[in-house]
């Protein structure tokens, strides 16, 4: 008598049944199945049990979950990875091009101004390094500020006509 | 990415190199000579234009009253090429480049007069600056011949 139809002790339907998967004439059938049937019975027993304690377990432990601090937790998380790949990325490839971009008008502006803008002290527009001839008296100086060179020189016939140019 | 590096390199490195070998480059064996005559003299007070600009500071220094271009003259020489300039009073300036090296130039002076050298002179004249060289008489002033050079 344990064993009154092998076809019914279906494992399977008897999950189904459990679940209240089956429709109205499974159901009534595998609930007569039951009855007669000590295995099944055993086995449904085990399985509901099995499932009260899953049920049980899961609740115990969605009690002891704080769902306000995990939501805020996850929102930080979310928001944190939304600004680094928004914000400080963004930011950082924007230096990518800057950074080479402003070196190079720096060097540019920089060469430009110590060549053309920057002016030297000046130096004399003319340095002699030799002299000679035949004449009666020469000088040779510089203007203060600009420093251009002045050769003045007399002639051997000048020497009377204008002895004090200077 | 690798070709944005090169840009990038290519970008910096350029100019770079340009004010480095410029002047390297641009340096040439020849230079453009100038001479301009100046007649100074006292009888009056006119200064030519032209000429405002480059004896303003002269004018500090001399007591004449009055500066007139007389003439002006360039030459294009090549380093070693002799030119001549044809002054008043049968004066001749022969004027030979040497050398040019960094912002100078050796030029090699030679004044005549007739047949006769008044004297020979060896410079080194700054790009674009000049050398003022004056004193002979002439009418009634004295002469200044500014020798200027630009390469």
């Amino acid at each position: 008598m344990t064993h009154p139809n092998a076809d019914a002790c279906d494992e399977i339907r008897l999950d189904r049944y459990l679940d209240g998967d089956l429709d109205a004439g499974e159901m009534a059938q595998m609930a007569a199945h039951i009855a007669e049937c000590r295995q099944c019975r055993r086995q449904l027993a085990a399985l509901t049990a099995f499932s009260q304690n899953l049920r049980d377990r899961v609740h115990d432990a969605a009690n002891s979950v704080d769902f306000v601090a995990l939501e805020k937790q996850v929102l930080n998380k979310a928001l944190r990875q939304y600004r680094s790949r928004g914000g400080l990325s963004r930011f950082i490839a924007s230096l990518k091009y800057t950074i080479p971009a402003t070196v190079t008008a720096g060097l540019l502006l920089f060469f430009a101004y110590s060549n053309y803008v920057l002016k030297p002290p000046p130096v004399p527009s003319a340095i002699i390094n030799s002299f000679t001839g035949s004449m009666s008296s020469v000088m040779i100086f510089e203007t203060p500020e600009t420093r251009q060179t002045i050769l003045w020189y007399t002639e051997e016939t000048d020497v009377e006509s204008e002895p004090n140019a200077v | 990415m690798r070709y944005r590096f090169r840009c990038l390199l290519a970008l910096v490195v350029l100019p770079l190199s340009w004010f480095v070998t410029a002047d390297a480059l641009l340096a040439q064996e020849s230079c453009r000579i100038s001479v301009d005559t100046i007649l100074a003299a006292r009888n009056d007070t006119v200064v030519d234009p032209q000429l405002k600009q480059h004896i303003g500071e002269l004018q500090s220094m001399f007591n004449y009253t009055s500066y007139r271009l007389l003439s002006s003259e360039s030459l294009n020489l090549s380093v070693g090429q002799s030119g001549m300039v044809s002054l008043p009073g049968d004066r001749r300036l022969k004027i030979t480049p040497q050398s040019i090296h960094g912002s100078r130039a050796d030029i090699a002076l030679q004044m005549m007069k007739q047949k006769r050298t008044v004297f020979e002179t060896q410079v080194q004249l700054l790009n674009r600056g000049s050398l003022f060289v004056g004193g002979p008489t002439y009418q009634n002033g004295n002469l200044i011949f500014k020798i200027s050079s630009a390469y």
